[in-house]
């Protein structure tokens, strides 16, 4: 038999573009393209690239239909061993022919498999893994070394000598490992997302699917119907030459789609893999809306999260077929045979002229008959001993050679195979047999239940050894399994179990309904038989992939159970077998088996690998949807945050605001700024927004004794029209929030938190309120964001203030210190508090959130000629500081007391309980030697240490030395004319007056002097301010 | 995602409105200070690491705000009763707990 | 494109609590008789209330009279009491046919499944809101006003996603 090879491929070039296309070799739409074949659409050719050469295509077609049609198989380079590999599948389980797509900057797309990836005009697309070019790689001197590299080789081979991790082994693994390369830029697309709620998910259009949504939907449940391809019909699109009641099988198909588009109650969505199965019937299906497009339209979203939420699901996902394990089956021209059968009948394509089928399935049979009636030489090597008459008598007449009893053990041929050794069975062991010279060898080992999605529901799988496959069994959520993905073999068992599901979950969901009958006159699939008839052969040397992506083969699988891994877990650790981005779709029911036989063990006991989210590889995008730029994370921001930003304030975040941290004048860097901002506040005064902090309303007769209750202080008689410093504890007794409580009526209180503690104190606070004081009359509400605050400290506060203030005399004498009053400031209704985190005289002043920004500038106009300043979140920090105010959450950490941060006289101690009060007492809390909050003055009084600087007792001791604290807040103080420290330390206040040293990070030590943490104004003679 | 039933809402809603509160029926006592050391170690640090039916917190904080109690089974991670704050743990009939 | 989102003029909002809902001299006191299950509402002369809780109502109303319900609530025997919520939250006005289907882009709960004249607290693309729906086609949607920026973006890209869908559609 001669054998002359059509040229598979050019010698490749550098990817260009196609704005002016030069001729292409052959026939518009390729030269294996069938007359009067497939579903493409001849009157609509189109252009598209791979490494540069121009290939033509149809539309209808994928990448992967498109190079078949030009005769192209090889397609790209294995992950391990470089060995070149073509197109095993025709659809998304392929492992192999993974490519790159470019779409434009940014749009650079690894890993896409050929045979999803739908041609457009000007489609860019390039093979992977292989340098300099797909032809010569040189990285294929790995399939050489192979037999050194064989299962755990990495495991075993990257131990020692243990310096050479960092600087030989993990740079040469990056460089060789890895499948395409990453994209360079960010991606530009959009993507996003939606809510559905549906009485019935169908997962899967083929005719099960189509079947069991037209059921649901006649009966009126409102039914989304999902399917990852193009267009709905799976296996139906490969058999135009089945007969449905008495119609051509696409017609059929045409009349049920249009009858699904019709009811207003279905929804249909092609390009959508339903991707997890979640808790109570959520499922997640990614819909794909424009990679298929040329030029999609501006603002079109890329692809788009579904979480659909359904009464009842119908998984009606087919079956896969399974590869045949022998030497070479990875060879480009090496594919399944039902994939040779789709490309024939649903894209015109036949994949070669001179054709191996390796078969233990009936359908090989009928896949043989067409390949051979569309012009190809067929033979059969059929391991089984027989098949039955008509399978046969179709073959026959189609002029199919076969032999039974024979099996596929090896392949020849570099970058396609030329020839393939049959040798025949005898007492199971194949034996004697002869080269076959062929341009193309199809696998048929039957065909394996897609019982993915089952599996994300935790549903029991059943091993059926008859069909051998795993098969869904108890069913852990609400839904049916059916068609080939339930064990369903054939047209009619799709049909029938489809249309009983839709019925059955109709009726589930509330709806009277009746399955329809279909009868089928004929299908390619034949009316007999099961989904798997023969164990696939096994006949293996070092060749013989199970994994294809993984480069994994069946004596990888045998060894890793000779070194002991006894269950399919650790096999495919050991092996990453069913570990790449199929997740093993091809190769997972092929391992278990040989690694069963191995074992010496059935299936089910050696067990079945986890199928986990996603179904098939997904984008970071999809998943990301809105949370990413602007929308990354709502960035909050206070009614006055517009003027400091026209004031050139440079911001920082804090929880999730946004918050001015310092207003630079020109020339000015943050050190010099912020000391211009303390000085100018401590000697005339400085304006504040302090907006975020937190605020709760307190309200109803209760609430004194509510809040008495909670924070460590007294506040059960705190008087109308006065405030107090307020400390929040968990029952643990360590310091959670505090704030300011004003006191504005017996039944009203407004109670202030930090920023971040906010929307933590007000779900603590509620605690309590429902399920413990639940004696109590008492209502929370948060007004945060009711109130803008601004802050006015300094000397001069009260005369910038007093001309702004209406029906409230603010003297030091009628508003005292810790005062709070509602009153009008800048003629807007206002709740004035005196209070201070400076030490300075303070005010603050809150005013209904919309009128913050017209507030804050009469107060910065009455200020700005007082000589005042306007100061962001660090100068806050440190004139707090200056004071030994606490920040919550950074002198504190969680583990701090009230008595550890020095303010134990917060605590009301004549209280009979308080929330940690009890806590306090633990030993732990009262035992000496814990950290205590002191201040650090540096010897060298312009070194400013770094917070979170560890401190040991000096002199400096050799490592490893014990550390007995560190420095939690550290500034430069305009006041001090020097820096300045606070510091957590055992015995901290017992250290007072002694030296500590501070070990740098570049051997160095740092001195300092253990100091009461109060740096200015002990006495707080500065809290009384310049009388208005 | 879960779907919750709000014994206050009396309707179920999506877990995105709910958070997570903590094992359910342990009670603050009347006054924490009468306690050992052993005594409230137990009521502050100790909780159940139960394999089957678990009695939890939930508040509905995107919703009504409640907070509520939650028979769940943490092995199946399936919602099988909830109930009011304050409602003592109900016995589950056999149908709930399959 | 079916849908418009149009931020609504500021409008008197108060936090209404109280264990009684029938309580003597509420009904005066707020100008309306309080809703008793969640998520149904009762709407009187410029007034509208919305069970949000089991001791917790929001209710819109003129600003200006914000004060005095306030006010009367303090004075009633069965405690009550309003908060002024006026300035948290900002509204959103959801207009349109293919209104639900934008509101399906954040909210995890069935919107169609709110009736008329009814509303809930849930949340939208993360962010916490309260849906009051006016009619078929007309829900406000109320946000802190802090997150009224994100919640905003999103809706309009939203909007341009179902223009491109249109665009796409017609070609």
């Amino acid at each position: 038999m001669s054998l002359t090879l059509p040229r598979t491929d050019a010698s490749p070039q550098h990817a260009g573009t196609l704005t002016k296309p030069r001729a292409i070799d052959g026939p518009v739409g390729g030269a294996y393209r069938v007359a009067g074949e497939g579903r493409v659409n001849r009157d609509r050719p189109m252009l598209f690239t791979f490494d540069g050469r121009v290939i033509s295509a149809l539309e209808g077609d994928t990448v992967a239909s498109a190079l078949l049609a030009s005769g192209i198989h090889l397609l790209g380079r294995s992950f391990k061993y470089h060995r070149p590999r073509g197109i095993l599948t025709a659809g998304s389980e392929e492992p192999n022919a993974l490519i790159g797509t470019d779409r434009g900057p940014g749009r650079r797309e690894p890993n896409t498999r050929a045979t999803v990836q739908e041609v457009f005009e000007g489609l860019r697309t390039t093979s992977q893994n292989r340098w300099p070019s797909l032809r010569f790689d040189i990285g294929a001197v790995n399939d050489l070394a192979s037999p050194l590299i064989g299962a755990g080789f990495y495991y075993k081979t990257f131990m020692k000598p243990r310096g050479f991790w960092d600087k030989v082994y993990e740079p040469l693994i990056r460089k060789a490992a890895g499948l395409g390369t990453a994209p360079d830029a960010i991606d530009p697309d959009i993507y996003t997302s939606r809510y559905a709620h549906a009485d019935v998910l169908v997962v899967g259009a083929g005719a099960a699917g189509i079947a069991a949504a037209l059921a649901a939907g006649r009966a009126g449940a409102s039914v989304m119907l999902v399917d990852e391809q193009t267009e709905i019909g799976g296996g139906l699109l490969s058999d135009p030459d089945a007969v449905i009641d008495g119609q051509p099988a696409w017609n059929w198909l045409a009349a049920a789609a249009a009858e699904l588009d019709g009811m207003a109650n279905v929804t249909v969505l092609p390009r959508a893999t339903a991707i997890a199965y979640n808790h109570q019937n959520m499922v997640a299906v990614a819909e794909r809306l424009t990679d298929h497009l040329a030029e999609p339209p501006a603002g079109m979203p890329r692809e788009r999260l579904w979480r659909v939420r359904a009464k009842q699901v119908v998984l009606a996902q087919g079956a896969l077929e399974k590869p045949m394990v022998f030497a070479g089956n990875d060879r480009p021209g090496v594919m399944l045979a039902s994939a040779a059968h789709t490309y024939l009948k649903r894209y015109g394509v036949l994949v070669g002229k001179q054709i191996i089928v390796a078969s233990a399935h009936d359908s090989a049979w009928a896949t043989a008959a067409a390949l051979a009636e569309a012009g190809a030489y067929v033979r059969i090597a059929e391991a089984r001993a027989d098949v039955p008459g008509p399978v046969r008598q179709r073959a026959v007449d189609a002029g199919v050679e076969f032999d039974f009893s024979m099996v596929a053990t090896g392949t020849a041929g570099r970058d396609r195979v030329y020839a393939a050794q049959l040798q025949l069975l005898r007492d199971g062991e194949p034996r004697g047999g002869d080269w076959f010279p062929c341009d193309t060898v199809l696998m048929a080992g039957g065909w394996t239940p897609s019982v993915h999605l089952f599996s994300h529901t935790k549903g029991k799988l059943r091993w059926d050894s008859k069909r051998q496959a795993f098969l869904p069994g108890e069913c852990t959520e609400a839904c049916v399994a059916a068609g080939a993905g339930a064990g369903v073999w054939g047209l009619d068992g799709a049909l029938k179990t489809g249309s009983e599901a839709g019925a059955s979950v109709a009726s589930a969901a509330g709806y009277e309904a009746e399955p329809a009958k279909v009868k089928v006159q004929s299908n390619c699939f034949g009316d007999v038989g099961s989904i798997a008839e023969a164990a696939p052969g096994s006949y293996a040397s070092a060749k013989a992939f199970v994994d294809y992506q993984n480069d994994v083969t069946a004596k990888d699988v045998r060894q890793a159970v000779q070194e002991g891994m006894r269950s399919i877990e650790h096999v495919k650790r050991y092996t990453t077998s069913g570990m790449a981005t199929d997740q093993g779709k091809s190769s997972n029911i092929n391992a278990l088996l040989i690694a069963a036989e191995a074992l010496g063990k059935s299936p089910p006991e050696v067990g079945l690998t986890t199928f986990r989210p996603p179904y098939t590889p997904t984008t970071f995008g999809l998943f990301a949807n809105h949370h990413r730029g602007a929308t990354f994370d709502p960035e909050r921001r206070t009614s006055i945050d517009a003027w400091a930003a026209d004031n050139g304030a440079v911001f920082e975040p804090v929880s999730q605001w946004r918050r001015a941290r310092y207003f630079p004048r020109s020339g000015e860097n943050m050190d010099a700024a912020v000391l211009r901002e303390c000085a100018t506040t401590r000697e005339a005064c400085g304006v504040f927004d302090a907006s975020t902090l937190g605020k709760i309303e307190v309200t109803g007769p209760d609430a004194a004794e509510f809040l008495n209750r909670i924070y460590t202080n007294p506040l059960a008689k705190l008087p109308v029209g006065k405030c107090r410093y307020a400390l929040l504890l968990g029952e643990d007794g360590y310091i959670r929030d505090d704030g300011i409580i004003g006191r504005l009526s017996e039944t009203r209180f407004h109670v202030t938190t930090t920023t971040g503690g906010a929307a933590r104190v007000l779900a603590m606070m509620e605690d309590y309120r429902q399920t413990e004081f639940t004696d109590l009359k008492v209502w929370l509400t948060s007004s945060t964001e009711q109130w803008a605050t601004v802050a006015i400290n300094g000397p001069k506060a009260r005369k910038v203030l007093a001309p702004l203030v209406d029906g409230l005399d603010i003297a030091h004498e009628a508003f005292a210190h810790m005062s709070i009053a509602e009153c009008a400031v800048a003629g807007v209704p206002a709740r004035l508090m005196r209070a201070s985190f400076t030490g300075e005289c303070g005010f603050e002043v809150n005013v209904p959130a919309r009128h913050g920004r017209a507030v804050w500038e009469a107060i910065w106009a009455s200020a700005e000629p007082h000589g005042g300043c306007v100061y962001g979140t660090e100068t806050m920090h440190v004139l707090r500081a200056e004071k030994g105010f606490i920040i919550v959450g950074q002198d504190t950490d969680g583990t701090v007391t009230p008595d550890d941060a020095g303010l134990a006289w917060a605590l009301g101690k004549k209280k009979p309980d308080f929330v940690g009060k009890r806590g306090l007492m633990r030993p732990d809390l009262t035992a000496s030697g814990r950290k205590q909050l002191v201040g650090l003055m540096t010897e060298d009084p312009t070194l400013r240490l770094p917070e979170g600087a560890q401190i040991v007792r000096g002199p400096l001791q050799p490592p490893p030395m014990p550390m007995i604290g560190h420095v939690t807040s550290s500034y430069r103080s305009a006041a001090l004319g020097r820096t300045f420290a606070m510091a957590l330390i055992e015995d901290g206040r017992s250290l007072i007056g002694s030296k500590v040293e501070l070990p740098t990070l570049d051997g160095e030590r740092q001195s300092a002097e253990v100091v009461k943490p109060m740096f200015y104004d002990a006495e707080n003679a500065r809290l009384v301010g310049e009388p208005a | 995602m879960l779907l919750i039933y709000c014994p206050y809402c009396e309707e179920e809603r999506p877990e995105a409105e709910f958070t997570y509160a903590g094992q359910a029926h342990i009670v603050r006592p009347g006054n924490p200070s009468d306690m050992s050391d052993d005594e409230f170690a137990a009521f502050l640090f100790m909780r159940d690491n139960a394999k089957g039916v678990h009695a939890e917190r939930w508040r509905h904080t995107h919703g009504c705000g409640r907070f509520f109690n939650v028979l769940r089974d943490t092995v199946t991670d399936k919602i099988l009763m909830t109930y009011k704050a304050g409602e003592p743990r109900p016995a589950l009939s056999t149908e709930a707990a399959q | 494109m079916s849908v418009t989102v149009k931020e609504l003029a500021p409008v008197g909002r108060l936090s209404v609590r109280t264990e009684r809902a029938d309580a003597e001299g509420l009904v005066d006191a707020l100008g309306l008789e309080l809703p008793q299950r969640i998520g149904t509402r009762a709407t009187t002369g410029g007034r509208d209330a919305l069970c949000v809780g089991p001791d917790e109502w929001t209710v819109t109303l003129p600003e200006v009279d914000c004060a005095a319900v306030i006010a009367a609530l303090d004075e009633l025997d069965e405690p009550a009491c309003a908060v002024d919520i006026s300035h948290r939250e900002t509204t959103f006005a959801i207009e349109g046919p293919d209104g639900d289907t934008l509101l399906s882009m954040g909210c995890p709960i069935d919107v169609t499944a709110i009736e008329s004249g009814a509303g809930t607290r849930t949340v939208f693309a993360d962010v916490p809101v309260t849906l009051w729906r006016d009619g078929p086609t007309l829900v406000r949607m109320d946000v802190w006003r802090s997150f009224a920026p994100q919640v905003r973006t999103i809706l309009e890209d939203g909007l341009g996603e179902l223009a491109a869908q249109q665009k796409l559609r017609a070609a």
